[in-house]
């Protein structure tokens, strides 16, 4: 008897829960949309072999962050990384980050750090 | 006896053409070995398979060891196949192909941070002719040239990472290979004498960057070893080459830290089991090195080949 009346109250409240159908506009979650609102380093002047660790700031729906460099190597993953700059190319190496979010929609923004 | 010698040539030259990492360790002209010395006879199929392990830990600078130490240490370990075929008494077709099974830098950071790339490098597709066969004088000359294909020309990205060239399998670009063999043979004492040059010529990749040329030039001795207390049939291989490379290049002008001249000692023993197949290993020690700029150099290698002739 009290089973029973365990089992039709959980059926009652399960009925009584309210679904709402919620519309999310194609291309983006609609309550979070891609924003990649800066890329940036803490040295801006390295010598061959230092480090710099560069921060991507960015909001938006499962971010997924790729990057790349036109010399030196990217260390770590995500949204900051390390950059070791190596002793093959002196000058103005830039790093690259793309920032893509669930729905494929994606930005890049690049910093630039001397190498000498 | 002779075509087996010559194999056993074949081993040494395959292995030591450049897996190393670009531009001393780095991805420099990650070449196949494309050196199955002279030509094939007709319907003949040559299959060779080895394996190759690399290692260094020491920057130069020029020819002097440097203090620089943002990489620890850094090593690849890579396989490939080398297929030669007799397409006639005179001509012989070639595919070179390989795996990077990892190639692995080691960052000097707390903790130490490896960073490893892998992958299938370029394979090379040539062809091969006997220029000179004088088999009364004992005293031949082939020549090949080729074509560098990659397997992609999209970079090698790990968790979101571009990685850099040096760790990449393959630099993505379109090349040429061409070579040229000259062996003469002392049939009386077992002993023979190779010497072989091998110029490769790389375009740019779709990131604009272009290898440097490479030129490879070895002299080799072989000699069979006859000892009657020694089992089996064995040859040890004496080789010394000399591995000029010329910068890399971007649209922004020269690489720095790139392009360099080595010269190594490889000693080789060679083991021919029933006459069949053929298992060879070799070690690479660098004896002089140059380096432009700042550079990671090579401390060793080691190689392992196994290799067999068909008939068809």
């Amino acid at each position: 008897m009290k089973q029973s009346a365990g089992i039709l109250m959980i059926a009652l409240f399960l009925a009584s829960c309210e679904t709402e159908d919620v519309y999310v506009p194609e291309g983006n979650n609609g309550n979070n949309p891609l924003v990649f609102y800066s890329l940036t380093t803490d040295k801006d002047t390295l010598r061959g072999g230092e480090i710099a660790k560069i921060t991507a700031r960015a909001t938006g729906y499962t971010l997924s962050f790729a990057w790349s460099a036109t010399a030196g190597t990217i260390l770590g993953s995500g949204n900051e990384v390390n950059y070791a700059a190596c002793s093959c190319q002196s000058g103005k190496n830039i790093i690259t980050c793309t920032v893509t979010d669930r729905s494929n929609n994606s930005e890049s923004r690049e910093v630039s750090i001397f190498v000498h | 006896m002779f075509i087996r010698y010559i194999f056993i040539f074949l081993l040494a030259a395959t292995v030591f053409t450049d897996h190393t990492i670009a531009q001393c360790f780095s991805s420099a002209n990650p070449v196949g070995g494309s050196d199955n010395l002279l030509v094939l006879d007709k319907r003949s199929l040559r299959l060779i398979t080895f394996y190759r392990y690399n290692y260094g830990n020491q920057f130069y600078e020029g020819n002097e060891r440097s203090d620089f130490d943002l990489i620890r240490s850094a090593n690849y370990n890579y396989i490939g196949t080398l297929i030669g075929y007799g397409l006639f008494n005179k001509l012989t077709m070639e595919a070179d192909l390989g795996y990077f099974i990892n190639k692995t830098y080691t960052y000097n950071l707390d903790p130490p941070y490896p960073l490893s790339g892998s992958g299938f490098s370029s394979s090379v597709l040539s062809v091969k002719y006997g220029l000179i066969k004088n088999n009364e004088k004992r005293f031949f000359i082939s020549s090949s040239l080729g074509a560098k294909i990659p397997f992609s020309t999209k970079p090698v990205t790990r968790d979101g990472v571009e990685l850099p060239v040096e760790l990449q399998p393959s630099i993505g670009a379109f090349g040429l290979v061409f070579q040229i063999f000259m062996v003469k043979e002392k049939s009386l004492t077992g002993s023979r004498y190779f010497l072989t040059s091998r110029l490769d010529v790389n375009s740019e990749n779709k990131q604009e960057y272009k290898l440097g040329a490479s030129l490879f030039s070895s002299i080799y001795y072989s000699k069979h070893l006859m000892f009657p207390w020694l089992k089996g049939d064995w040859t040890i291989i004496l080789q010394i080459r000399d591995e000029i490379r010329q910068k890399d290049r971007k649209t922004t002008g020269w690489i720095e830290s790139t392009g360099s001249n080595i010269l190594y000692f490889s000693p080789q023993l060679n083991l021919f089991i029933k006459e069949k197949l053929n298992v060879s290993l070799m070690v690479d020690v660098p004896v002089y090195k140059y380096l432009n700029g700042t550079q990671l150099a090579t401390k060793y290698g080691i190689s392992l080949n196994l290799s067999r002739d068909f008939r068809l």
